[in-house]
């Protein structure tokens, strides 16, 4: 034993700090488990083991002594498996959705290391882990060593990824928009639901074009809500902006629509989740003219998370429309157009900044809408 | 293009980079000029013996092979005429040129055209000929061309040096185009201009230095470039243009001179020289194939070509040197061309422009001006420069960047920086031409991209994962020239459907619709994929449902082709509409872009006629009619036309022209029509001279054509008339080509320009417009091409179209006819023929209603009443038919009686000679014809009336002549009452002299003609001779001037000594008395004059006179009357006259008449008859 072994210990029992100890949760299989990576707060990213629903959650607790020799006393050591949503306007505020607790030791002293199994059957676990702006949701381990002053406490997060079978219905959008006399559009994205890793194959008929089209996008916009009643707060995010047709267009012309979703930081959408909040995902097709004016239209997807990873086919284009569907008649839908500046839109870390529109709203900025339906128009100020 | 050729085809030694020198083209014969040269040297091979490649600089004579080091079979046979040529050229010039097969003496080069020559069209002797490079005079540049380089600092010289290089071209070789103040510009200059240059410089305060003090040196630098296949391009290699100097064979001459040089040379040897023009090359300019042969088959071909390498300007100059050796010094060594015939190609001396991209890139230099600077969406034309140069640099630190990211194999980040570089194509602040440059640099650097990923994915690395990453790049213009760059490797790993990938290739491009961004992705795509479709027929095993066939490539190239064009045409409806005409010239320029999807569809090997015709022409002509813009209508028909072969053509021709018809009203069909008919006639030629029938029978060419054109014509009311000609000119043209004996077509088409003149309501057509000149050139065309007139009065047709024209448009063409018929000798034997040919040639005979009265060159009149007159000497009936022969004539005098008094001189002459040399041929057939004698006597009152009315024209020279040449005529002619009608003729004469002569000098030449007549005529009766002579005598005795009277009575002198009667049977009547008479009057007469000079002159002859007369034997003359003028001459009149040219002259006169007769004096005659000169008093 060196002269500075000595030393530690002496010094440790003079300051009375007692026995500690390490605790390590070891799942079983953890070397070949799968990993997923999970947003933290600050925006960083961490690998966590991940779980799904139903699946138990077995391992063995590792308690290390710090000091060898000495003993531990404990009142009791328990292991958690924890849900909780927490609302960042309301920190502190935890609201566990899931809480199960494991007797792992009953109070006494520990004088070697002890390893304790655990094992939390066929665990339910509801809903996907998410970080969002306002909202996060995770799941966790917690070991609990409970003394008299400080508990021991070891906590493991956990990824949980919610699976869905393939969507029984899965109808592809298909709508007519338009400004009355300048601008009609029938655009159609080939399914409803996407899972995460899945492609949107689509087209854009142009039926009327009198306007000066410089660009057109496809933008993927998260929407988080959180709160309910009077206090609920909406949060839009683009995650994509993808440029789908460069150039003016004429009447007659389809453009094709494909846009890989994997490349993209998604969840799936996530619908009233414990009553605390939802995420839904929309498909944002905008339009620019030459006088920077922007005229868009939302419509809402579903993303779903597939179970097993299946080898990916080629997408290839759509076979372009021949003859506008005139099924909806009249359905013309209107399109929005924003007509001041917009600040909201965030912009990607690569986007270069668009705005500000030079042009001030002319004063039929507004479109007759002529069946507003559908229409969904959340881009408001 | 010299690595093009499908004969071990890019095995090494060649590039796949497009703008190298040894571009290999993506794929053996994809370009056209190889083709030329193929298709060519095919039609020959079997004639061919040699296969010259001629190239400069290196001083080789090289054989095959250049894809291997092993020697082709015939080797020694190769080396032994090599070293015998050598052999020659080293005794000649003294230069050392080293012999062996390509790839021992120089590198490795496969698919050049000799190895082609030899491997593939089996030419026994193929060589490359690398011409000298160090000599006295020739080939070189002159070593004093100098480059200079030059910086403009402000605005004020700047702009002078943008004058000079539009102005100055000529002397000034601007290597890169003044583009801004403070930029450098690279200048050759002429040595003769090279002081003014540089004062130039100085006075503008220029900054320049000397950047290439030899050019011959440096162009021998950079010629060593070439070998390695990746060689950094120079400035000079780069540089756009070749020196403009005429052709000389000091200099190195461009394009149009050759071309003039070629024309030439063809026009002034027809009988050696012929040019056939293989269509157009892709830079649009003709591609000639000359040959030159004394005629004949069978014999030994020699193919030489030159200038297939860009820059090398010594090729082609040594190929036309040879062509002006062999045909201009033809006789210095007839047996190269009597035993062989050479072709030449010179197709290719236009490469130096060429780039993999075959587009107009000149012409897109040329595009730019000022006029950017108004365009409100485009930069100035001052900042395009700026805005270029930085994209440019952009593109080069990515591309670099890029690169490093590929060695260290961090595929991710060397994809960012493509994208990012790619980024600059999204630009809208460009022109055209500037983008053009930016996409070409782009372009050669995702060339590097597609080569490492080939290189890497080949083993087995899958792309897909690679096809589906680059599309998350958020600009669609990077992510299309990205997915397309992968496609093509994904493609190539054949790890995917070839026909999906291609489909989703040309269907994601839809994506930009931008026009000329959208115009250079489809045009990347289509340079990529050119090798990649799959051109396999329908039932071939190898396409399978994956692979794809033929539709697929077919389906493929129309799709990009109907997108290219849809956003072609776009661009004229973009911008404000004072930009209109930039805007069109711009699409000019960017033409070839979409036409370069036609040449794709040509080049599919697998597409067969049926598939053309049910799939491929439909598809082009649905998007052609369909897009209703006249500029591309009019470019991408013609492009039809041009791209596919010709028997295509023919089986289409319904749908072709049926699309023609349905164009744009701007649209010059006319011109399409005229193309394509141009080309099938060529082509019916073609099969002609190899012995095929010209156009397979089943189809009905000039049928579908003619009717076509009718149905054209009623669907576009507004054509201009003279379009419609045009075409029916056209249609003449092929049937003279194809259908050279049916003429009732050529008739056929005049008749349906009458009825097309009748429905505009044309009832004379101005020459000077353009529907006179079109109706004149059709007419023209037959007349040229039966060369002779009879022929083309079959066609009934031809004089009502004629009768159309106004009056100047008639005599135009009637000269055309004339000089045509006399230029052929074509003979008129009917008397119909000669009515219906007058006819056409009225203008030129008689006064029209419609002429017009200004005043006419009286040069000019006499030039076209000449051209009248020896036509009539081409009226001549068969020999037999002497009759016919009588009565053409007086259908022509009716004719050319009705001329006036102004053409008669000129006409009626020649008809009366042609009605005595008639008179004469009945004379020498009497035999045969019982009535003769009447029948001339009818000839001589035809004449007699012809001549009376040129009296009545008030002339009277002119119709004493015939007179008295009629009288010889018929005393010539014995028949009942030829005495009666020569006395007629003569009395005639006598008369029109009295009344009608009164000029005395005149009436001197008249009496001198009379005198001579009269003695010529034997046919006179002593009662009719003798009042003649006397009046003759008395009318001498008549004249005014003295002198006149003296040498008349001495020819009149003539008349009683020699001259007949019918009474002395043909015998001199010899009247000696009477002579003395008339000479004693003349001498009396002379002694009149008061002139000494004059007097002495005239007695001078008179002496001869006298002597004459003595000598003959006329006892009344004796040599004392020589004796006294002698005398009188010697004594009297020369003492008086003054030293001077005059006297001289008589002195030597005299002198001369003494001598003879001193000769005579002291040579007494044998003969006993002879007077004797004893007593001649000489001295």
């Amino acid at each position: 034993m060196s002269w500075e072994t000595c030393w530690e210990r002496a010094a440790m029992s003079f300051f009375g700090f007692g026995q500690s100890a390490e605790i390590d949760i070891i799942l079983d299989g953890a070397a070949t488990r799968r990993t997923a990576e999970v947003k933290t707060e600050d925006g960083k990213k961490e690998r966590l083991f991940l779980f799904f629903d139903g699946e138990s959650l077995t391992g063995k607790v590792n308690i290390t002594l710090k000091r060898p020799g000495y003993k531990l006393e404990h009142q009791g050591i328990k292991i958690e498996f924890l849900g909780q949503i927490e609302l960042y306007y309301d920190r502190g505020n935890q609201h566990e959705f899931t809480s199960l607790v494991k007797e792992l030791a009953r109070p006494g002293e520990l004088h070697h290391n002890t390893s304790y199994d655990f094992d939390f059957n066929q665990v339910e676990k509801p809903y996907e882990v998410y970080t969002g702006t306002n909202v996060k949701l995770r799941y966790f381990l917690r070991v609990t060593v409970v003394r008299r002053l400080t508990d021991l406490v070891k906590e493991v997060d956990l990824a949980v990824h919610t699976l869905s079978s393939y969507p029984e219905m899965n109808s592809s959008i298909k709508m007519e928009v338009g400004i009355e006399d300048s601008l009609h559009i029938e655009f159609e994205y080939n399914k409803s639901k996407y899972h995460l890793k899945d492609v949107i194959v689509g087209k854009i008929y142009f039926l009327l074009v009198r306007i000066k089209i410089r660009h057109m996008e496809i933008a993927i916009i998260r929407r988080e809500t959180t709160g309910s009643g009077p206090n609920v707060f909406n949060e839009n995010e683009t995650i994509a902006k993808y440029e789908i047709m460069d150039g003016s267009p004429v009447r007659g012309e389809s453009i094709p629509i494909r846009v890989f979703l994997a490349g993209y930081d998604l969840t799936p959408t996530m619908r009233d989740i414990n009553k605390k909040f939802s995420v839904r995902y929309y498909l944002n097709l905008v339009l620019v003219d030459e006088e920077e004016r922007r005229y868009f239209k939302q419509q809402e997807i579903t993303l779903w998370r597939k179970g097993d990873r299946i080898r990916k086919s080629l997408q290839m284009a759509p076979v372009p429309v021949t003859t506008p569907t005139n099924g909806e008649s009249d359905q013309v839908q209107a399109f929005e157009k924003i007509p001041t500046p917009v600040n909201e839109e965030p912009s990607l870390e690569n986007s270069p900044t668009e705005e500000p529109a030079p042009n001030p709203a002319p004063s039929e900025e507004i479109p007759r809408v002529e069946s507003s339906a559908e229409g969904v128009s959340t881009e408001d100020a | 293009m010299n690595r093009n050729f499908d004969f071990h085809w890019d095995e090494g030694g060649s590039s796949d980079l497009p703008c190298a020198e040894t571009y290999n083209g993506g794929a053996a014969f994809s370009e056209i000029e190889s083709r030329v040269i193929r298709d060519t040297i095919l039609g020959i091979a079997n004639q061919t013996v040699v296969y010259l490649t001629v190239h400069s600089y290196g001083q080789y004579w090289l054989t095959p092979w250049g894809y291997t080091a092993e020697l082709p079979a015939n080797y020694d046979q190769l080396y032994d005429l090599a070293v015998r040529a050598v052999d020659k050229l080293t005794a000649v010039y003294g230069t050392q040129y080293t012999i062996g097969s390509s790839t021992n003496v120089l590198y490795v080069n496969t698919g050049p055209s000799d190895d082609w020559a030899m491997g593939g069209a089996g030419i026994p002797y193929a060589y490359t000929l690398e011409l000298r490079d160090t000599g006295k005079y020739g080939f070189e540049l002159p070593a004093e061309y100098q480059v200079y380089q030059v910086k403009a600092k402000d605005r004020v010289s700047f702009d002078v040096l943008v004058k000079l290089y539009n102005e100055r071209s000529d002397v000034y070789d601007f290597w890169t185009e003044p583009r801004n103040i403070d930029f450098t510009t690279d200048v050759m200059v002429l040595p003769a201009f090279k002081k003014t240059f540089v004062d130039v410089l100085n006075t503008f305060n220029m900054e320049y230095h000397i950047k290439i003090d030899d050019v011959q040196h440096e162009i021998e630098l950079s010629r060593r470039d070439i070998a390695p296949p990746l060689a950094p391009k120079k400035a000079l290699q780069r540089s756009p243009g070749t020196p403009r100097y005429s052709l000389d064979w000091t200099s190195y001459s461009d394009l149009p001179a050759i071309y003039e040089f070629v024309n030439e040379i063809a026009a002034t040897y027809p009988n050696l020289v012929t040019v056939t023009s293989t269509g157009q090359s892709y830079l649009g300019n003709d591609m000639p194939i000359l040959k030159i042969s004394t005629g004949g088959s069978g014999k030994n071909a020699i193919f030489a070509e030159g200038g297939i390498h860009a820059r090398e300007w010594i090729s082609p100059a040594f190929v036309t040197w040879l062509i002006r050796e062999l045909v201009e010094n033809y006789a210095a060594h007839p047996q190269y061309v009597d035993n062989i015939d050479w072709y030449f190609d010179l197709t290719k001396c236009n490469s130096a422009k060429k780039l993999h991209n075959v587009f107009n890139f000149t012409g897109l230099a040329s595009g730019c001006s000022d006029d950017w600077a108004k365009s409100g969406s485009m930069s100035p034309l001052e900042d395009q420069d700026k805005l270029l140069d930085e994209a440019l640099s952009v593109v080069k630190v990515q591309a670099l960047q890029m690169k490093r990211c590929l060695d260290k194999r961090k595929l991710m980040d060397a994809l960012k920086h493509a994208s990012t570089m790619l980024g600059e194509l999204r630009t809208s602040l460009l022109s055209p031409k500037s983008y053009y440059e930016l996409y070409m640099a782009i372009c050669d650097e995702l060339q590097h991209l597609e080569m490492y990923l080939l290189d890497e994915f080949q083993n087995g690395r899958k792309v897909a994962d690679l096809y589906e990453l680059v599309q998350y790049a958020g600009n669609i213009i990077p992510r299309l020239y990205l997915l397309v760059t992968v496609g093509v490797v994904y493609i190539k790993t054949n790890e995917q459907s070839r026909r999906d990938i291609l489909r989703d290739l040309v269907e994601m491009c839809r994506g930009v619709q931008h026009p000329l961004r959208g115009l250079f992705l489809r045009n990347y795509l289509l340079q990529c994929t050119r090798n990649l479709l799959p051109d396999l027929a329908e039932n071939d095993p190898l396409a399978t449902e994956s692979y794809g066939n033929v539709r697929d490539a077919v389906d493929f190239i129309q799709l990009n082709f109907s997108e290219m064009n849809k956003l072609w045409v776009r661009m004229a409806y973009q911008g404000h509409s004072r930009d209109k005409e930039r805007r069109e010239r711009e699409r000019q320029e960017l033409r070839l872009l979409v036409g370069t999807n036609l040449v794709r569809l040509a080049q599919l090997d697998s597409v067969d006629v049926e598939l053309y015709k049910k799939v491929v022409l439909p598809g082009i002509l649905e998007q052609v009619v369909s897009c209703r813009d006249a500029l591309a209508q009019e470019y991408l028909m013609e492009c039809i036309i041009q791209v596919f072969p010709d028997e295509v053509h023919l089986d289409t021709l319904h749908t072709y022209l049926k699309a023609c018809a349905e164009l744009h009203t701007d649209v010059k069909v006319h011109v399409i029509l005229v193309a394509l008919v141009e080309r099938l006639a060529a082509y019916g030629q073609r099969q002609q001279a190899l012995g095929q029938p010209p156009i397979p029978p089943h189809i009905p060419l000039f049928d579908i054509f003619s009717d076509q054109i009718g149905n054209i014509a009623q669907a576009r009311p507004e054509m201009p008339s003279e379009n419609l000609v045009s075409l029916q000119v056209s249609l003449i043209s092929l049937a003279f080509r194809c259908y050279p004996e049916k003429i009732n077509l050529v008739d056929k088409v005049l008749e349906s320009t009458l009825v097309a003149l009748d429905k505009i309501a044309v009832e004379k057509v101005d020459f000077d417009s353009a529907l006179g000149k079109e109706l004149n050139r059709l007419l023209r065309m037959p007349i040229s091409h039966y060369n002779s007139l009879v022929t083309l009065l079959q066609l009934p047709h031809f004089g009502q179209v004629l009768q159309r024209l106004d009056f100047n448009g008639r005599k135009s063409v009637a000269l055309h006819l004339v000089n045509n018929a006399l230029d052929n000798e074509t003979y008129i034997t009917t008397q119909e023929h000669v009515d219906a040919v007058l006819n056409m040639l009225a203008p030129l005979i008689c006064d029209q209603p419609d002429q017009v009265l200004t005043g006419q060159d009286a040069e000019d009149f006499a030039e076209e009443q000449n051209l009248m007159a020896r036509m009539i000497h081409l009226l001549a009936a068969e020999e037999t038919d002497l009759d016919q022969q009588y009565r053409m004539l007086t259908s022509a005098r009716k004719q050319f009686g009705a001329g006036g008094a102004r053409r008669i001189p000129f006409t009626l002459p020649p008809l009366i000679y042609e009605a005595f040399k008639l008179a004469r041929k009945y004379f020498d057939v009497r035999q045969e014809d019982e009535l003769w004698e009447k029948k001339c006597e009818k000839i001589f009152t035809f004449c007699h009336q012809c001549i009376a009315a040129l009296v009545k024209a008030e002339l009277a020279e002119l119709p004493l002549r015939l007179f008295l040449q009629g009288a010889l005529a018929a005393s010539q002619i014995i028949f009942g009452t030829h005495e009666t009608l020569a006395y007629e003729f003569i009395s005639q004469a006598f008369t029109l002299y009295e009344e009608e002569i009164s000029d005395s000098k005149a009436q001197f030449a008249a009496l001198t003609l009379m005198a001579a007549s009269l003695e010529k005529l034997d046919c006179f009766s002593e009662e009719n001779s003798a009042p003649v002579r006397s009046k003759c005598a008395l009318l001498a005795s008549a004249l005014l001037r003295k002198p006149d009277q003296c040498r008349a009575l001495i020819l009149v002198s003539n008349l009683f000594w020699s001259s007949t009667t019918k009474e002395l049977e043909g015998k001199p009547m010899r009247d000696g008395k009477k002579v003395l008479e008339c000479l004693r009057k003349a001498g009396k007469v002379a002694t009149e004059c008061l002139d000494p000079g004059v007097q002495a002159q005239l007695i001078v002859e008179l002496i001869n006179v006298y002597v004459h007369f003595f000598h003959q034997g006329n006892q009344h003359i004796t040599v004392t009357h020589i004796n006294e003028l002698i005398s009188k001459v010697r004594q009297d009149l020369l003492p008086q006259l003054e030293n001077s040219d005059e006297k001289e002259l008589i002195e030597r006169h005299l002198g001369a008449s003494c001598e003879m007769l001193r000769h005579r004096r002291d040579n007494p005659s044998t003969t006993s008859d002879a007077p004797s000169y004893q007593g001649i008093i000489l001295d």
